[in-house]
């Protein structure tokens, strides 16, 4: 147990060195040194006296401060506080805390500035040494010369003051406005802000703001930027104004074309004729030509060519008819005209010879003619003869043709005149028909024509006649009425006439009785407002009464009540009076007839007991305290009075005293003489505290001048209509 | 018997009334708190006596005063 014991004394004593170690260390400087140094003694008695083993174990903190103290003598040394004082010397008392270490130079103790120089403990040195040891522990190493010069004065800096102010400010402008940007972007009052007062604020905002939305849709941009205007409009390069003008009209159909306005035959027939009808022009122009062509060559092959030209031709028309007479004409006086000679003997033709063939013959019999004539016209006979052979051979192939074709020509003809005949039936027919519909048609018209004016005209009359009718019977109407009229009229006139005589007597009756009626409402109004009149004359002496009765307070709101029921009939004849007789009972105070008024001796009465009253407050000003009105009660038992007598009469003071003594005496004056309304007036002369006082009689009086008033108007209104009844 | 209304001139007595009544209790209340303290804590002496007396009656004396001013 002692093993224990002393363990947990050194436990307990490292714990308290180092309790003590630290805690000194803090409160070196604020506890006095008493307090501590009896601590630590105790501390230190208590350690002691626990490795004592001769000594029961002690509690630290646990020995009285005023019992002896037990102290080992050699056993200080081991309750060594600090470290550093292992060369305390073992002679120490118990009052003693191990002395510090001997200072290096001897003068560290008086060197040290936080030492307390005038303190005075038990041991000299003790209390010096005892916080300088702690001291010692940090400063021990530090050179401790006898006076240590004071730090030298800090040199100037260098102050860089405004380049930090510069910097700082740069730097939280720069955070400002990061931080305004930033929230900006998060709030909308925010971003107006700032977008509007910040400079270059919205430059910073529109660019951290398009990042954002391009991060968000990459491919956004790419569509608007790559949309082509789809709304161009193109205008072709030819549209519009040219200089061109515009081209004619295309030109009018041709009118010389066959068609159906030149003849009602079909279209291929009028072609063909026009055929036939141009190639037989043709022809007689190819034979021309032929013959010419034969005169120039003068060759049998030319006549060849012409048949060939012929048969191409394929068809000669009925004009080559007519032509071979007259060229037969010709002819013949040409064959004639040969002289026949032995030479040669020219060639004459049957009559039915083609006219180029007779021409050809002409022509060769002049030749004939001219051989004939010419000197040896043996050379050419046979030749000629030749020639004449051919010629009549042609000349009948000719015929036997012209007769072929003459056949043709005469079937075809008939041919096609049998079809034109068909078609003009036809056509006749058709017309015909047509004419039948027109007719048809037309007729019909016609008849519709006739039936719808005939319905017309029936229906006219048929009006007229309606009409007619109604202005007869209109008439009739009209006549039958004035008979009517004139037959009443008559009537009456007759009936007149008859009675004339009574009807005068009737009306004379009528008037007569009128005038009785009027008699008769001017007497009943006049009873009724006698009536009234009384009445009211009743009524007001009721009140009179009822005001004036000496047993006040007395309500008369009954024959206020009636007094009012009275002007009201009154008042349905005459609105004047009314109005009068009301507002004379208006005039009156309704708590003077619910209440009663006071009498003139009840009246009197209570104006002395005022002025007493009164004379309590008489010197008062608005606001008086409680002194004042003290002061006041007692100097007016020492006022005089002054008495009424020595203003009655009624004289009015011009001077316009206000003492309150005078306008008490003169109304004490005026009501002896019973003239409240003067009274009164010069009651409400009163002012402040007097005044208060006097409220109420005041009020009382008023009332009762106004039931007299009051009264008073309504007698005289009473006087009036009596006297106006008595006039009518 | 049925008692008027008093009438305005009656007001300054009634206030007097009051007031004086209301000064003597006032007063007496005073002194008896001054009683009792100066016998509680003051041991005995006369001053809390006194003291309380005039707190009391200067008490009364001030709402008298406000009353007088205020009907005014």
């Amino acid at each position: 147990m002692l093993r224990l014991s002393l363990q947990t004394s050194s436990t307990a004593s490292a714990f308290a060195r180092t309790a003590i170690g630290s805690s000194s260390s803090r409160t070196v400087l604020r506890l006095p040194r008493q307090p501590l140094q009896r601590r630590l003694i105790s501390v230190s008695k208590s350690i002691a006296a626990a490795n004592d083993s001769s000594k029961p174990p002690v509690l630290p903190g646990s020995a009285s401060q005023t019992q002896p103290l037990e102290t080992p003598p050699g056993k200080t040394t081991e309750s060594g506080l600090s470290p550093p004082k292992d060369d305390a010397p073992p002679s120490t008392d118990a009052t003693q805390v191990p002395l510090q270490p001997p200072a290096p130079n001897g003068a560290g103790e008086d060197a040290l500035p936080l030492k307390d120089p005038g303190l005075d403990a038990p041991g000299a040195k003790s209390p010096p040494p005892m916080p300088d040891a702690h001291k010692h522990s940090g400063l021990s190493h530090l050179g401790q010369t006898t006076a240590p010069p004071p730090p030298p004065p800090p040199h100037p800096k260098k102050t860089r003051r405004f380049r930090n102010l510069l910097l700082g400010l740069t730097f939280i402008s720069a955070a400002a406005f990061g931080g305004g940007v930033f929230y900006s972007l998060k709030s909308d009052n925010v971003h107006d802000f700032f977008t509007e007062y910040i400079p270059f604020g919205e430059e910073a905002v529109l660019y951290f703001e398009e990042r954002e939305f391009r991060r968000r849709f990459p491919n956004a941009l790419a569509k608007i930027e790559s949309k082509e205007p789809s709304t161009k409009v193109t205008i072709p390069k030819t549209a519009g104004a040219t200089w061109r003008v515009k081209k004619d009209e295309p030109e009018p159909s041709d009118v010389s074309t066959t068609g159906p306005h030149i003849s009602s035959k079909k279209a291929e027939k009028q072609f063909e004729e026009r055929k036939a009808a141009i190639e037989t022009v043709v022809v007689p122009a190819v034979e021309k030509k032929g013959l010419k062509a034969t005169e120039v060559a003068r060759e049998p092959a030319p006549p060849s060519k012409d048949l060939e030209k012929l048969d191409r031709a394929g068809v000669t028309g009925a004009p080559a008819a007519p032509a071979e007479p007259a060229v037969a004409v010709i002819e013949q006086p040409v064959p004639t005209a040969a002289p026949s000679t032995t030479t040669v003997s020219t060639l004459s033709l049957p009559e039915d010879t083609d006219p180029v063939v007779k021409d050809l013959v002409a022509s060769i019999n002049t030749l004939i003619s001219s051989v004939n004539t010419s000197s040896s016209p043996e050379d050419y006979t046979s030749a000629l003869e030749s020639a004449k052979y051919e010629l009549e051979r042609l000349n009948r192939e000719i015929v036997v043709l012209k007769g072929v074709t003459d056949d043709k020509l005469r079937e075809r003809d008939l041919e096609f005149n049998k079809a034109a005949q068909g078609l003009v039936n036809d056509a006749n027919t058709l017309v015909t028909q047509l004419e039948l519909n027109y007719r048809e048609e037309f007729e019909k018209e016609r008849s519709r024509l006739a039936a719808a004016y005939r319905e017309k005209l029936d229906t006219e009359l048929t009006r007229t006649q309606e009409l007619a009718d109604q202005k007869l019977k209109n008439e009739l109407l009209e006549q039958a009425i004035d008979l009517k009229r004139q037959w009443i009229s008559q009537i009456q006139d007759q009936v007149e006439h008859e009675r004339s005589g009574r009807l005068g007597k009737l009306a004379a009756l009528e008037a007569a009785v009128r005038d009785l009626e009027n008699i008769t409402a001017s007497a009943s109004t006049i009873v009724t407002r006698n009536l009234k009149t009384q009445q009211l004359f009743t009524a007001l002496e009721a009140v009179r009464v009822a005001a004036e009765s000496p047993d006040q307070p007395k309500p008369f709101l009954r024959e206020m009540a009636a007094l009012k029921e009275i002007a009201k009939s009154i008042a349905d004849e005459d609105v004047d009076d009314e109005d009068v007789i009301a507002a004379a009972i208006n005039s009156i105070n309704p708590a003077a007839y619910q209440a009663g008024i006071a009498t003139h001796p009840q009246l009197v009465e209570r104006f002395r007991n005022v002025a007493r009253e009164v004379r309590k407050a008489a010197l008062l000003p608005e606001d008086a305290g409680i002194a004042a009105h003290a002061g006041n009660w007692l100097l007016s038992k020492l006022m005089f009075r002054k008495a009424a007598s020595v203003l009655a009469g009624g004289r009015k003071d011009e001077e316009g005293e206000e003492d309150v003594e005078t306008i008490l005496a003169r109304t004490e004056a005026f009501l002896q003489e019973g003239d409240v309304d003067r009274a009164a007036r010069e009651v409400n002369q009163l002012r402040g505290w007097a005044r208060i006082l006097a409220m109420d009689w005041l009020r009382e009086a008023r009332r009762v001048l106004e039931v007299q008033q009051a009264v008073e108007v309504i007698a005289a209104e009473a006087r009036v209509q009596s006297l106006r009844v008595q006039q009518e | 018997v049925v008692k008027r209304p008093a009438g305005s001139e009656e007001l300054l007595n009634e206030k007097w009334d009051q007031c004086l009544s209301n000064l003597v209790v006032k007063a007496a209340l005073g002194a008896g708190f001054g009683i009792v303290f100066s016998v509680l804590l003051f041991k005995r002496r006369a001053w809390p006596a006194t003291f309380g007396l005039g707190v009391g009656a200067g008490r009364g004396y001030a709402e008298c005063d406000r009353e007088f001013r205020n009907a005014a």
